[in-house]
């Protein structure tokens, strides 16, 4: 009888979903009565589909070499005129004017890049600081033109749009996304030359990728998806509110994670399942310190370390791999020295 | 040729700069800072106005006069629009000139950064607010150094080091807060004997907040002593997204919520929006009670028949505006100079309906029509002794203030 085995693809899967399984299992030892419940499990899910299409906005970017810490604030902008636009031009409207404001900025911000040929780090927190403002003075304006829809301080999303924040719909919209990403991700020209220049800037340069245009690109496609990030978002929490005192600075880092662990478990799953994963990972943690009543600022504790150790993870591997290798070559040698 | 092209190019940009820089700084001196300055001498020693021995004549400013305030009415925020109209109205009616600067940002350099200006301006009394007591110790030296009268609005000041070197100077007029812990204990109280709360989770301010910290005080104590149970907490949320997020993540893993009490309902723009929200999906918008400090914009939406939005206490802001530059057009005036420095205790306003909110909008933060105006600030609190601003502190409301329009 043939031994079936498992096809590789599901296998590594497996071994990817282990992480946030593991997670929810240690939890559930500690807070079985809160956590072991269908409801806290949607909303784990839920909690992770708004950061996972911003990670997928990001995660261009990022494997090129580019830090785009710009994109809260890009996203709130973006939130903002979309929720206005919902409420006169329903769905469609929403949707195309959040994809067409986020990406109309990251025009700026990747145009800018381009021009000045200066760290992105600097670029998009000098655009973050400007685009805050902006947010500020559309939210004060909106207020005044449209006292209904604007309070001054934030833009309430159309009710008949909300569905689009909450289960299924999320979901429906996560999964549509996810395979717009995984074509552009793997099917196209500029995100393997992203790839490749975020790998060795030199050697991709040396067979004629040209790093500034693809970099700009970058910036670009990010920019759709950090426009439909946006919508989701507003749709989510039926409000898009502005933040000052780079504030929005802080809506970054939950995607940015979610990228580093996707791109740590590139070597078992595709690119936009990895970064799922990841946000499920956080949004798991997240709950989990809720529930255990502990303070939120052990939240940021505890990710951070969840991220030194999920990067460190490869090289740990690496390292016992190593050793084993040089144990065995050791006994090898000695063995051989015996024999001689 | 090029070199020396640029050579003189560069020369010529930084002759300029020099150039610049002293047009920059020659106003500046020749312009009498307020310790240099008669005005703050005058404000030392106010000259009452002359009294007739028969006819008793209303307090007078002295001429030229300055009030600084800082302008917050760039966050949209109704509350610092209505505030300023109030105090554009008080120095319109008294004779006062109002000077004003906005934040550069909300940490302690900015609002030391902010009162430098206004004394610079040549101010002879600033209302003085910051977010924590870090830089009060440093703002009350640049005051006394400059001669420049002051007073601590919306703060209290818990270090009793601090407090007994702010209430010994000089130019220290009184300092008008109110008190945060006991009014978040009431809210507490109130959440738990009208609305039978008894599982609380608590969204609050970032712990360092002078009065985050107090309220917080006032919701343990008020949870210990009614039997309210405090499920969770979580601070310092900076999105709409998160306060959505936290409170999925309560549901989720406390079925047993009744309760939520949003500290600083303006501190993340759109908290009570999300807060609904993340209600509304979960189907608990009339299973679960919210409590929350801080009137914002929109609230009515959220209040009513189904909706969970219970209580709102607020206002005490607008007070402490209202109170901190009438003391100091009041002792400018020479009113109260024997009493001070004091302490008028503000209190926040409870809004409970639709109809509440609508006229405390009306009649409190209407960014158009002052609360108080023209002659009816000689009428309530202008040249009125200490005793008489407190009495008008306690007895205010949303109802006397829709007296006040007439």
């Amino acid at each position: 009888m043939k031994n079936k085995q498992l096809p590789p693809s599901i296998l590594n899967a497996g071994k990817a979903f282990l992480i946030p399984i593991a997670l929810y299992f240690v939890l559930l030892l500690l807070i079985r009565e809160r956590i072991g419940n269908w409801n806290s499990i949607v909303t784990m899910l839920v909690l992770s589909v708004v950061p996972t299409i911003t990670a997928y906005g990001l995660s261009f970017g990022f494997v090129s070499g580019i830090m785009d810490f710009s994109i809260g604030s890009l996203m709130i902008i973006a939130g903002v005129c979309s929720s206005l636009a919902g409420h006169y031009f329903g769905l469609p409207g929403m949707l195309i004017t959040a994809i067409v404001v986020a990406v109309f900025l990251e025009l700026i911000v990747g145009g800018l890049f381009a021009l000045l040929k200066i760290p992105s780090l600097v670029i998009t927190v000098g655009t973050l600081m400007v685009f805050e403002i902006i947010g500020v003075r559309l939210c004060v304006i909106f207020g005044e033109l449209f006292p209904q829809i604007s309070t001054g301080q934030y833009v309430k999303t159309a009710e008949n749009l909300t569905f689009l924040g909450a289960p299924p719909w999320n979901f429906v919209v996560l999964i549509l996304v996810a395979i717009a990403y995984r074509i552009v991700y793997y099917r196209t020209k500029f995100a393997t030359q992203a790839r490749m220049i975020g790998s060795d800037e030199l050697i991709a340069k040396n067979i004629g990728i040209k790093p500034l245009n693809v970099k700009f690109a970058t910036f670009l496609v990010g920019g759709f998806f950090l426009g439909i990030a946006a919508m989701v978002s507003a749709c989510y929490s039926s409000a898009v509110g502005y933040k000052r005192e780079l504030a929005s600075l802080t809506m970054v880092f939950k995607p940015m994670m979610a990228v580093i662990i996707g791109m740590s478990l590139e070597r078992f799953v595709k690119m936009h399942v990895g970064i799922f994963i990841g946000s499920l990972c956080i949004s798991i943690i997240f709950t989990g310190i809720i529930a255990l009543g502990w303070p939120d600022s052990l939240q940021d504790i505890i990710l951070g370390i969840f991220m030194i150790v999920v990067l460190a993870f490869p090289t740990i591997r690496k390292s016992i791999a190593d050793a084993s290798r040089r144990r065995n070559a050791r006994h090898l040698f000695e063995h051989q020295q015996e024999n001689a | 040729m090029m070199k020396k092209f640029v050579a003189v190019l560069l020369s010529m940009i930084m002759v300029l700069g020099l150039l610049t820089g002293c047009g920059n700084t020659a106003p500046a001196s020749s312009t009498p800072t307020p310790a240099s300055n008669a005005e703050p001498t005058q404000n030392n020693d106010p000259a009452p106005a002359p009294q007739e021995a028969d006819t008793p004549a209303a307090p007078a400013l002295p001429e030229g006069y300055k009030l600084g305030v800082i302008d917050w009415s760039a966050l949209g925020l109704p509350l610092y629009v209505a505030a300023l109209g109030m105090e554009k109205d008080l120095c319109a009616t008294t004779g006062a000139e109002l000077v004003t600067t906005t934040l550069s940002g909300y940490d302690d350099a900015a609002f030391m950064a902010a009162y430098e200006y206004l004394i610079d301006q040549g101010c002879n009394g600033c209302v003085v607010t910051t977010f924590s007591e870090g830089p009060i110790s440093l703002i009350a030296d640049m005051m006394e150094e400059a001669g420049v009268d002051w007073f601590l609005a919306n703060r209290q000041i818990s270090d009793p080091d601090l407090k007994a070197k702010v209430f010994g100077m000089d130019h220290f007029v009184g300092n008008c807060f109110c008190s945060e812990e006991d009014n978040a204990y009431d809210m507490v109280r109130q959440l738990h004997e009208k609305y039978g709360v008894k599982n609380l989770a608590v969204l609050g301010l970032t712990q360092g907040d002078l009065n985050g910290d107090l309220r917080d005080k006032g919701i343990a104590r008020a949870c210990e002593e009614f039997g309210v149970t405090l499920l969770t907490e979580t601070r310092g949320i900076k999105t709409v997204d998160d306060v959505t997020n936290s409170v999925e993540g309560i549901i989720a893993s406390y079925p047993e919520l009744d309760g939520i009490f949003i500290v600083g309902g303006t501190v993340t723009n759109g908290a009570l929006a999300g807060a609904a929200q993340a209600l509304a999906n979960h189907g608990m918008s009339d299973k679960v009670s919210i409590a929350m400090i801080d009137i914002a914009g929109g609230m009515s939406a959220y209040m009513g028949e189904g909706q969970p939005l219970k209580l709102v206490a607020g206002g005490n802001t607008i007070m402490d505006v209202l109170f901190a530059t009438t003391s100091l057009i009041n002792h400018a005036m020479g009113v109260n100079v024997d009493a001070e420095p004091y302490v008028i205790g503000t209190h926040m306003m409870n809004i409970f309906s639709i109809e509440d909110a609508n006229d405390y909008d009306e009649y409190i933060e209407n960014t158009s029509i002052p609360m108080i105006a023209g002659e009816k600030w000689f009428e309530t609190i202008v040249g009125k002794t200490v005793d008489e601003i407190q009495a008008f502190s306690d007895n205010f409301s949303i109802a006397y203030a829709k007296s006040l329009r007439g």
